[in-house]
């Protein structure tokens, strides 16, 4: 996984080479991943690819099309496995690269589950970020919506005055 | 000093979001696994009707002119 904050997000470039038995087919090869996963580098090297291709049927090619939902979802999972192994390691990372996973909830509904994994949040009954399944699992019997609250810090949405319609008078005191 | 959240008091749990990108999002999204997405700064009126539901029974507790008679010998 790349550790650095990439400055110019919106430019960046997707670096995945596509090979077919060792012999370059294309290089950037685009249509491979969805724009959001534009961070990750590498070649992919597929034998069903024909060498002789052209550019009509490699843009129209129903087998780019399965190889692209396939790569999408074989990243998605190389990253939940690393959150579960390495939850540290994954945070740091997450912090500098939480905005493409974002843009894919945003721009991927067909992987809204797998990306959602992957996000973490503030919880108000926890310090640590959360994942979705965490607030689902903390919600009260019966409870049917999800509440957030929008804010610059944690320290922020912890003394938003519409926290207090939890009970209509707010914070307490405990002296 | 210690701040007492009542959000946590009810059981409530409530995110966080310090992104503003995270709200379009989950405007975006409307729901995740049919659970609907609702900011608590825009859906006041409806967040309070759904705590309403969840309010404890208040029936329990002790009748008003049991508290007056209480509150009057006391005061004496």
């Amino acid at each position: 996984m790349p550790s650095l904050i990439r400055l110019n997000a919106k430019q960046e470039e997707l670096l995945l080479n596509l090979y077919s038995r060792k012999v370059l087919v294309k290089a950037k090869a685009r249509e491979l991943l969805p724009e959001y996963l534009r961070f990750v580098k590498g070649v992919v090297d597929c034998e069903d690819i024909p060498l002789n291709i052209s550019r009509e049927h490699y843009q129209d090619s129903s087998l780019i099309v399965r190889l692209r939902s396939l790569l999408t979802k074989r990243v998605l999972r190389l990253l939940d496995e690393e959150a579960r192994k390495d939850p540290a390691g994954y945070l740091k990372w997450y912090n500098d690269f939480q905005i493409f996973l974002k843009e894919g909830l945003a721009s991927d509904p067909e992987h809204v589950d797998d990306i959602m994994k992957l996000t973490r949040y503030e919880g108000s009954w926890t310090k640590d970020l959360v994942t979705m399944e965490d607030y689902i699992k903390s919600m009260k019997p019966g409870q049917n919506k999800i509440y957030y609250l929008t804010a610059f810090t944690r320290g922020m949405a912890e003394k938003s005055p519409y926290l207090e319609c939890f009970e209509g008078t707010g914070n307490i005191d405990e002296a | 000093m210690t701040l007492i959240n009542y959000s946590l008091i009810l059981g409530f749990p409530v995110l966080y979001l310090t992104l503003h990108f995270d709200e379009l999002v989950f405007r975006g999204l409307d729901k995740y696994k049919n659970y609907q997405f609702v900011n608590l700064e825009t859906n006041y009126d409806e967040v309070a009707k759904d705590l309403k539901a969840f309010e404890h029974d208040k029936t329990n507790g002790l009748p008003e002119e049991d508290i007056t008679t209480f509150c009057l010998w006391a005061k004496v």
